[in-house]
C-alpha cells in the first residue's frame, strides 16, 4: 500500500487487491524515519487503472468468446488481475506524531511505509493503562474509570447490538465494583444472572432483580416530602399549590403517624380548600395509590431497603425490570427512584451509582435531560443512555458526552443528528454507521481516548432475552 | 511442396515447449541483469507492424497488367483459427532491448470461438541491429508469431489459418499436408488502396494481384489477392496459401466467419486478445523487479523535465 493523494484531512493510498483486505474504520501508520501519521479507513474505491475501460468493454463485447488456456510460464495473470482490481483507500487524518505542529509535513509517497494497526495496539498507546480494565471487545479493553463519573450514549437501529453492550458494560462495570442500576424496559437485563446453558453467571452473586408493584413496594409513610414532591410534581403534574396543600396534609398524618392512603384521602376530603385544589390532590393520590408500588400494608418481606442493595465492599448489579408497568406506573416508579437515590447519595447512604437508562425518553421528564448533564454526576450518578432514537437524545447530551457507542445506523436523518452534535467528522459517520454488521460498534470518547474505533463487542455468554416475541416463531421452534 | 515443420499434437506440448523457452529468456535477462547499468524500464510502446515492400510488389503488378476480378460465393464452412501477437518495449537491460511478447490463438468452429493466450512474456532481444525497415522489436514479435502458428498449425487439420499480416513478411510459413489454408491479412496496404478501385462495386469480390515466391520452400507459392468479402466493406490485401486454392480459401473464410466491415471477426478477437493492456505492462515490469530481481530504472521524461510547463504538446 502506498499513500496516493492528500486532500485536507482525508487521505487516499492505493493498494493492490490483496493488500486491501481491510473493513471500514481500520487504523493504518504511516511511517517515515521517526515521524508517523495515523489514519483510519472511512471507505475503499476502485482504482483509476489505464485502459481498464478498453480491458472491460472488451471483456463484455466477447462475452460469448471464452478464454479456454492461458500459457503464462512467469504467472503474471495474478499480478496483472491484483493491478486491474486495485483499490483506492479512502482515509481520514486522525494524529500526527513526531512533527513540530508549526511545520507542515507530508511523508514520501515511495519511501514512506503503510502498516495496518489492531485496535488493541493502538489502544495501548492513546490511553493509560486502564486502572479498572474491563473487556468489552475483541482486543478492546477500557478503563472502568472512564465510564463511572461520566454521560456515556449507546445508539443504533434495532437489533444492532446495542442492549449486547449494555449488558457487558453494567456486568463488567459491577464485577469491577461499580454499583449499577439498570431501568430494564423490556424485561431483557433480567437474565443477566444466568448463563446460556442455565448455570449462574459470573455477576449472578451481584445481582438483584426487583418488579417494582411485584417484589418491590414503598410504604407510604417511609417516603419523605421532598420524594414525594418530587413523584407528585414531575411524574403526576400536581401544580405547586395543591402540592403546598398535600404536603400539609403529609406533614400533619407523619407527626400523628398515621400516614395512610386512606388517611390522606380523608383528611383530602374533609379539610376546607379550593375544589380543584381537592380534586388535584385526590386524583394524584388515586393514582399514586393505583401504581401499585406504593403501599401502607407492612408486607416486609416487599419493602426492600434501598441502601442494602449497594454493600460498600463489592458492587451490585440492581435490575429494575418495568416491563410489567404501564407508562404512568413507569414515570411514578423512576420519578420515585432517581429522587430516592439522589437523597441516599447526598446523605452519603450509598456509594455514586452507574444508572443503565434504555429508551429514557419514554419515562423520564424533560427537565431531567439537564440533569444529568449538570448535576447528576456531581451528586454521584452516571448515566449511560441506550435508544434506537438518536434524535430522542437532546443535542445538549450529546455535545457533552463523555463516551459515545455508535452500532449500526441507515436512517440518514439519524446520522446527521449525529454528525452536528458529535466531535466526529460527518463523512466518518456516514461511511461506518450504514456499514457497520451487527454486534460492532463504532466507539469515540474518554474510554478510547478520543478516537473512533471500530470493534465486535464481545459475547456476554448470559441467556438472550428481550427478542421480538412473534407466534410464528414460537410455531417454528415447536415444529 | 509442403513441409511439415512440428509434430506437436497437444497444446499441453506447446505449454511446456512455451516454458522452456520462456525460462531460457528469462535465465537471460536474469544474466543481463548482473549488468553494472542495471535495467531501464521505458514507458512501454507498442511496435506496429510496419508497410513491407508493398511498393516494388504493386509495380510488378502494374507490369504484369493483367488483374480480372473473380466473385466469392460462400464456400465450404471450415473451422478459422487466427493468430496475432503484439510487442512491447520495456527497456533495456545489458545493453540489448527488453520486450514483451504476447500472442492469442482463437479458434472458431461455428458460432462458438475458443481463446488461447500466450504470454506476456519478457524477453531480451536476440536481434541487436534492426533490418532496414523493421525495428528489432517487430523482428521479434515476427519471429515469436511465426513460432506460435507453427505450433497451432499441426492441431489444425482442414482449417483455415487467418494471420494478421502479409504472408510474404512471415519469416516461416506454417505449411502441411493436411488441407490447410493459410491467409494473412494486411489493414494497411498500399496495394488494397490502389487496386481496391479495380474490384467494382460487386458485393463479394477479390483479384489475384500476382503469385509470389515463398522463398525458403522452393516450389511455394502465395497467392497476393486484394479482397472485399463483404457488400460496401473495406478491400484488404489478403495473401493466400497455397496460391491455386486462393478463391477456394477466401470463399470459406466468408462462410465461416461473421465479417466486420469485411475484416473476419476471428481475426478481430485475436487482435484484441493479444495486446498487451496498461496492467499487463505494469504487472510485467513488477514480476521482473520483484520476483527476478532485476534492478530497474525508471525512464525520465527528458522532454516534460526540461520543458514543462512550457510544452504545449
Amino acid at each position: 500500500m502506498r499513500l496516493f493523494r492528500k486532500s485536507g484531512d482525508k487521505v487516499e493510498l492505493l493498494a493492490l487487491s490483496w493488500d486491501s483486505d481491510l473493513s471500514l474504520g481500520d487504523y493504518l501508520v504511516v511511517e517515515e524515519s521517526d515521524r508517523k501519521i495515523l489514519l483510519q479507513v472511512i471507505d475503499v474505491e476502485y482504482a483509476d487503472v489505464p485502459g481498464l475501460m478498453e480491458d472491460i468493454l472488451r471483456d463484455l463485447s466477447s462475452g460469448s468468446v471464452e478464454v479456454t488456456e492461458r500459457l503464462d510460464p512467469i504467472e503474471i495473470e495474478s499480478v496483472v488481475r491484483s493491478i486491474r482490481d486495485s483499490r483506492v483507500v479512502v482515509a481520514k487524518v486522525r494524529r500526527v506524531n513526531g512533527v513540530d505542529p508549526n511545520r507542515l509535513w507530508l511523508p514520501s509517497r515511495y519511501a514512506s511505509r503503510v502498516r495496518r494497526v489492531e485496535v488493541s495496539d493502538l489502544l495501548r498507546t492513546v490511553i493509560p493503562p486502564p486502572k479498572v480494565p474491563v473487556r468489552v471487545g475483541e482486543g478492546v479493553v477500557i478503563d472502568a474509570t472512564s465510564v463511572e463519573g461520566s454521560v456515556t450514549l449507546i445508539v443504533g437501529r434495532k437489533e444492532s447490538g446495542k442492549s449486547h453492550l449494555a449488558k457487558v458494560l453494567s456486568s463488567e462495570l459491577a464485577r469491577a465494583g461499580c454499583n449499577v442500576v439498570v431501568l430494564d424496559v423490556n424485561g431483557e437485563y433480567v437474565s443477566l444472572g444466568r448463563r446460556r446453558d442455565g448455570e449462574p453467571s459470573h455477576v449472578s452473586d451481584l445481582m438483584t432483580v426487583l418488579a417494582p408493584g411485584v417484589n418491590f413496594q414503598v410504604p407510604l409513610a417511609s417516603m419523605s416530602d421532598e420524594v414525594l414532591a418530587d413523584v407528585m410534581t414531575y411524574a403526576l403534574g400536581l401544580p405547586q399549590t395543591s402540592l403546598r396543600e398535600l404536603l400539609r396534609l403529609v406533614r400533619d398524618l407523619r407527626r400523628r403517624r398515621a400516614l395512610t392512603f386512606p388517611n390522606l384521602m380523608r383528611a383530602v376530603q374533609s379539610v376546607p380548600m379550593n375544589e380543584s385544589v381537592r380534586d388535584a390532590v385526590a386524583n394524584r393520590l388515586l393514582t399514586l395509590e393505583s401504581t401499585g408500588i406504593f403501599t401502607d400494608s407492612d408486607q416486609e418481606e416487599l419493602e426492600v431497603d434501598l441502601t442494602s442493595l449497594f454493600p460498600p465492599d463489592r458492587g451490585a448489579l440492581v435490575v429494575f425490570d418495568m416491563s410489567r408497568l404501564g407508562s404512568i406506573q413507569r414515570r411514578v416508579f423512576v420519578e420515585f427512584l432517581l429522587s430516592r437515590m439522589k437523597e441516599l447519595l447526598f446523605n452519603d447512604e450509598i456509594d455514586p451509582i452507574v444508572l443503565f437508562a434504555e429508551e429514557a425518553h419514554l419515562y423520564l421528564r424533560e427537565t431531567y435531560w439537564e440533569d444529568v448533564i449538570t448535576r447528576m454526576r456531581h451528586i454521584g450518578i452516571s448515566t449511560v443512555l441506550i435508544t434506537n432514537q438518536p434524535d430522542s437524545i437532546p443535542a445538549l447530551i450529546y455535545r457533552q458526552a463523555d463516551n459515545v457507542f455508535m452500532f449500526n445506523i441507515r436512517n440518514g436523518s439519524d446520522i446527521e443528528h449525529l454528525a452536528r452534535n458529535l466531535e466526529i467528522d460527518p463523512e466518518t459517520l456516514r461511511s461506518i454507521l450504514p456499514n457497520l454488521p451487527p454486534g460492532n460498534v463504532l466507539a469515540w470518547g474518554k474510554a478510547v481516548g478520543r478516537l473512533p474505533i471500530t470493534f465486535r463487542v464481545i459475547d456476554p455468554g448470559t441467556m438472550t432475552l428481550g427478542t421480538t416475541r412473534t407466534k410464528l416463531g414460537r410455531l417454528l421452534r415447536q415444529s | 511442396m509442403a513441409t511439415e515443420l512440428l509434430r506437436l499434437n497437444t497444446f499441453d506440448v506447446s505449454w511446456h515447449l512455451f516454458k522452456s523457452i520462456a525460462e531460457l529468456w528469462v535465465d537471460e535477462l536474469k544474466r543481463a541483469s548482473r549488468d553494472p547499468t542495471g535495467v531501464l524500464f521505458l514507458n512501454g510502446q507498442e511496435a506496429d507492424q510496419d508497410l513491407d515492400d508493398e511498393a516494388a510488389i504493386l509495380g510488378q503488378v502494374v507490369q504484369d497488367g493483367d488483374l480480372e476480378p473473380a466473385a466469392i460465393a460462400p464456400g465450404t464452412r471450415r473451422r478459422l483459427v487466427a493468430v496475432d501477437g503484439s510487442v512491447v518495449q520495456l527497456g533495456f537491460a545489458g545493453g540489448r532491448p527488453l520486450l514483451s511478447l504476447k500472442a492469442a490463438v482463437v479458434i472458431r468452429s461455428g458460432s462458438s470461438m475458443r481463446v488461447r493466450v500466450v504470454g506476456p512474456l519478457p524477453k531480451l532481444a536476440s536481434v541487436v541491429q534492426p533490418s532496414s525497415t523493421d525495428s528489432v522489436a517487430l523482428v521479434e514479435l515476427r519471429r515469436f508469431e511465426s513460432l506460435v502458428q507453427k505450433l497451432v498449425s499441426r492441431e489444425a487439420p482442414e482449417s483455415v489459418l487467418l494471420l494478421d499480416m502479409p504472408l510474404t513478411r512471415v519469416p516461416e510459413l506454417p505449411l502441411s499436408t493436411d488441407g490447410t489454408s493459410v491467409i494473412g491479412i494486411a489493414k494497411n496496404s498500399v496495394l488494397a488502396a490502389h487496386l481496391g478501385h479495380l474490384l467494382g462495386k460487386a458485393e463479394r469480390v477479390a483479384l489475384l494481384a500476382r503469385r509470389a515466391q515463398l522463398l525458403p520452400y522452393p516450389g511455394g507459392e502465395v497467392g497476393v489477392t486484394v479482397a472485399r468479402l463483404e457488400k460496401g466493406g473495406i478491400a484488404f490485401r489478403a495473401d493466400v496459401f497455397p496460391a491455386d486454392r486462393w478463391i477456394d480459401a477466401l470463399s470459406d473464410v466468408v462462410a465461416s466467419d461473421a465479417l466486420i466491415s469485411g475484416y473476419p471477426e476471428t481475426l478481430t478477437v485475436a487482435h484484441a486478445f493479444s495486446r498487451h493492456s496498461w496492467a499487463e505492462i505494469a504487472a510485467i515490469k513488477s514480476v521482473l523487479e520483484r520476483r527476478y530481481g532485476l534492478r530497474v530504472h525508471e525512464e525520465v521524461d527528458v522532454r516534460a523535465a526540461v520543458l514543462s510547463p512550457f510544452d504545449g504538446r
